[in-house]
């Protein structure tokens, strides 16, 4: 059995002219927590569907425990959908209004035929709610009646329905507030302890990436930047924009806050529909030099576990 | 020196069908020129309400009761037509969501010029000269050029620096940022707070920021004020309230906060600390202390009867004070 | 959202419940018809002819002798069923339409609402006597006339909800957990795009109600000597001067009928549209 549940190579995601992913190689380890972290319109998202096949990649290569789920058929789809599962970020949004929560969660099951029988599937449902610490006799209520932090443990208790062994979630914190997303934080963390899950964890937010996930890649206008051990990544970032994006995220105590360099980067990102030649990042990067226009970065490594495509560690091109 | 805004025993409830939604319970709050307030609380704890509420921004079905004064002025009560006159030239407020603040048909110099020409008579080239000049203070490239541009054609960034550009219009001496940098993107933040901070040096503007994000209050905040179901749980200088945080509340908020320059990787990291429950419905708040339902540190028979006031934190500065009876369990 | 709730914010107001009475009192009498007509709704009288309403006779009788009220009562069957059927036609038909071209989109969008387009551009009366002149007279027709008249409606209604409702994010996540489109569209996407097209029915059914009067009032709908409100209208036109009762009565049948259907629409649609709901609900839901 291989190390590596999931790899793209070479995916790429238009949407018209934007080039959402564009050329990303990436692989998720079994039983990891992988972060993908970037922020709004770099892509992140767009890969996170790519790999499940939510989005259709316009060319490259996803491969899910050593099938083709680019070139998957229907059935084959079928099957695979049974082995993953996402979770997203808005629970207002993610769960039917009109369906009660007992039914989203068993949906999955009536889909893949799973624990067949009313009495077989209400018991699995009600498992479910109590595993993701929800009373399992609410099933009957429907989501308006319930906060957005049980919503989202609706959501997870759906996703983990169909004992899936891969698990994308999508910005899953993000509309939550900050005591409620600890608890959700938690509750991922343990489930993948429990159930040896496998995550990819697409988030905006560096800190709670860096509190679930082993290994983190950053995205910047489509392309994965840098690639490595959560440690080393926040530690000792080896790309220009992992260390501005580090060094932006604010940290909740005042006297490390003040002390620390901050970088703060000049201008806007550019049009994913228009990407800068060369370097993406060389237009808004503070170390920018000659080569960076007209050589395009691969990411190479930069010390053990660690990946950056960035000149600063020898010029490369695509 | 004296304040520039004090909010004094502010109560703010919204009339609904069933019983009123006490959304704000007597906050208190002094803000002096050049300092910068933070009002944190998650969503629901009355720190968006409270801002609108002295700026007279609240719809009719809200009761406003208590005092805020600005420059010795009372705010509360005022009539529309006094408000927008105090605002304009002494209150500038941005908000969360630039998009929605800004009018999509009008020209950014358009609404900067309106601005304008709400606290002075100004010519059409005086104004297209100021609105330039205030889009350059607020790092706007090529501000000629952009004075022609529509909201959509701007990024988020932008946006927010425009919203900033209009408050700064009249010159004031207040600002209220509510969740200003909370829809953008952290390196974006990170430049939206350089202004700020800028602005605030070179202007000697009082500014009073609310904010769910502990991280933000940390790196600009002189003076913090918690809010939890529309009171003030605790407040303190920066240094203090972060270092010894004497509310259960304040301590679990904190606690609840991965910590993105912790060296250790994920799983050897601790769990979040997490409160259980959920903040209450202002509508049908507990007895006692709203926060003791779920309160970690204890809940006993005093703390469903009887409401914790803010009182000194022993062993810290005077001005730290918590609303709690346990404030020395909690920073032990 | 639930059944119980809707119906309890729906008759909050008198108007919806004076609406809903009406309807019922209506539909019962078409049920019971001939028990309820005093009368003999199509036994001829010479004798007893353009009566005015009277003790024996309420609303009178007409140029044959006949109790208005009983063929009042009898019409209240055929014009509902007729409006029922066809209505029910147009919404089976145009709902799936919808449901397919706002699903499916490109080419499978672009033919059926051409298709419907094309019918929607031909006034509504014009088409359903094309459409009875090719079928020929007759009220099973009318109700097949009337019924491919409204299904363009049902059909942009039905594919506009649906065009929004395939973006939910909780469509995607039915996708992702492995549903295929059937089941997408049978248990997520019509149960959430049911709201207009129920406030459309109710107001279709107006609609479908007074064209049934009117078909049958130029001679294409029901045929004598069964008792329908617009051949009654039509019947009585002639005689306006000598017997007002005549028209007056099934007009007024057709009216309060028609009025009844679109204030039960209206009220339907302020309790389903969710923003309305809230603001009637007074406040958010706080779980």
């Amino acid at each position: 059995m291989s190390d590596v549940l999931v790899r793209a190579s070479g995916l790429q995601v238009r949407f018209g002219p934007v080039r959402a992913v564009d050329g990303v190689d990436l692989e998720v380890r079994r039983g990891e927590t992988l972060g993908l972290v970037g922020e709004s319109g770099c892509g992140k998202s767009t890969l996170g569907n790519a790999l499940l096949r939510l989005v259709e990649p316009t060319d490259g290569l996803v491969e899910f425990d050593g099938l083709d789920v680019t070139a998957a058929g229907r059935r084959e789809l079928r099957a695979l959908r049974r082995r993953t599962a996402m979770i997203f970020q808005d629970p207002y949004a993610s769960l039917d209004p009109r369906r009660t929560v007992a039914e989203s969660i068993g949906e999955p099951l009536a889909i893949h035929g799973l624990h067949k029988g009313r009495a077989a599937r209400r018991a699995r449902v009600g498992e479910l709610m109590e595993v993701v610490g929800l009373n399992p006799d609410h099933g009957a209520r429907y989501p308006h009646e319930f906060s957005g932090g049980q919503r989202q443990r609706v959501g997870i208790a759906r996703a983990l329905a169909g004992e899936p062994e891969f698990v994308v979630c999508d910005e899953p914190i993000a509309s939550l507030d900050v005591s409620v997303q600890a608890q959700v934080v938690n509750l991922l963390v343990r489930l993948q302890r429990e159930f040896g899950l496998t995550y990819l964890f697409v988030s905006h937010d560096l800190a709670a990436v860096r509190q679930v996930a082993d290994r983190v890649a950053v995205m910047y206008l489509g392309r994965v930047v840098e690639l490595g051990a959560g440690t080393s990544v926040s530690g000792t970032p080896a790309h220009p924009y992992t260390e501005a994006l580090v060094s932006a995220v604010p940290v909740p105590d005042p006297t490390r806050e003040r002390t620390r360099q901050r970088i703060v980067l000049s201008g806007d990102v550019p049009s994913p529909a228009d990407p800068p030649s060369g370097c993406r990042f060389r237009t808004r990067c503070p170390k920018a030099f000659e080569a960076c226009p007209d050589h395009d970065p691969v990411l190479q490594p930069t010390g053990p576990e660690q990946a950056a495509a960035c000149h600063l560690h020898g010029v490369t091109d695509r | 020196m004296s304040a520039l805004l004090t909010v004094d025993d502010l109560h703010v409830a919204f009339r609904t069908r069933r019983r009123p939604a006490r959304v704000v319970n007597g906050l208190s709050f002094e803000l002096h020129p050049g300092r910068t307030l933070a009002v944190v609380g998650e969503s629901g704890s009355g720190k968006s309400v409270s801002s609108l509420a002295l700026l007279g921004l609240l719809p009719g079905t809200a009761d406003v009761r208590g005092s805020a004064t600005f420059d010795g002025a009372e705010l509360i009560g005022r009539s529309e037509e006094e408000l927008r006159r105090i605002r304009g030239a002494g209150i500038g407020v941005v908000f969360q969501d630039p998009m929605t603040s800004l009018n999509p048909v009008l020209t950014i110099e358009r609404q900067i010029g309106e601005a304008l020409r709400a606290h002075e008579k100004v010519s059409d080239d005086g104004v297209r000269s100021r609105a330039a000049e205030l889009l350059t203070e607020v790092g706007i490239p090529d501000a000629a050029g952009r004075l022609r541009a529509y909201p959509h054609q701007l990024s988020g960034g932008m946006r927010q620096r425009v919203m900033i550009a209009i408050a700064l219009a009249g010159n004031p001496k207040v600002l209220i940022a509510d969740e200003a940098t909370t829809a953008l993107d952290v390196t974006v933040q990170a430049q939206i707070l350089e202004l700020i901070e800028r602005l605030q040096d070179e202007h000697g503007m009082g500014v009073v920021w609310i904010t769910h994000d502990l991280g933000v209050v940390a790196g600009i905040a002189d003076h913090v004020v918690v809010m939890y179901a529309g009171r003030c749980v605790e407040e303190g200088a920066v240094g203090e309230l972060f270092g010894r945080p004497a509310h259960p509340y304040t301590r679990g908020l904190l606690g609840a906060l991965p910590v993105v320059d912790d060296p250790r990787p994920a799983r050897e990291r601790d769990e979040l600390v997490t409160m259980p429950g959920l903040p209450p419905d202002p509508a049908a708040l507990p007895p006692g202390c709203a926060f003791h339902p779920r309160c970690p540190v204890r809940a006993d028979a005093r703390c469903a009867t009887e409401p914790p006031q803010l009182a000194p934190v022993p062993g810290s500065a005077a001005e730290h004070r918590a609303a709690t009876f346990y404030a020395e369990e909690v920073a032990r | 959202m639930r059944a119980g709730e809707t119906l309890r914010l729906l008759f909050r107001g008198p108007t919806a419940i004076v609406a809903a009475a009406v309807l019922l009192v209506l539909i019962v009498t078409a049920f019971l018809g001939e028990q309820l007509a005093p009368h003999d709704a199509t036994g001829t009288d010479v004798s007893n002819r353009l009566q005015a309403p009277s003790a024996d006779h309420w609303f009178g009788t007409d140029e044959l002798g006949r109790d208005v009220l009983s063929r009042v009562i009898l019409g209240a069957e055929v014009s509902l069923r007729v409006g029922a059927v066809a209505v029910g036609i147009s919404l089976v038909a145009g709902v799936l339409i919808g449901l397919l071209a706002g699903y499916y989109g490109r080419w499978v969008d672009d033919v059926l609402m051409r298709l419907s387009d094309v019918l929607f551009a031909f006034p509504a009366m014009l088409m359903a006597i094309a459409v009875l002149a090719i079928l020929g007279p007759g009220s099973t027709n009318a109700m097949i006339a009337i019924g491919i008249v409204y299904t363009p409606i049902f059909a942009r209604i039905t594919r506009a909800s649906v065009l929004s409702v395939r973006e939910e994010v909780y469509v995607k996540a039915a996708r992702s957990a492995g549903a295929g489109d059937l089941r997408i569209i049978g248990r997520h996407v019509l149960p959430n795009v049911t709201a207009p097209i129920i406030v459309q029915t109710s107001i279709s059914l107006a609609f479908a109600i007074l064209s049934e009067a009117a078909l049958s009032f130029v001679g294409l709908g029901t045929q004598p000597p069964d008792p329908s409100w617009g051949r009654m209208l039509a019947e009585g036109r002639g005689f306006v001067e000598q017997a007002w009762w005549m028209a007056v009565f099934p007009g007024l049948a057709i009216f309060v009928t028609v009025l009844a259907f679109n204030v039960l629409g209206d009220a339907l649609r302020d309790v389903l549209d969710p923003r309305q709901r809230q603001a009637m609900a007074g406040t958010g839901v706080t779980a």
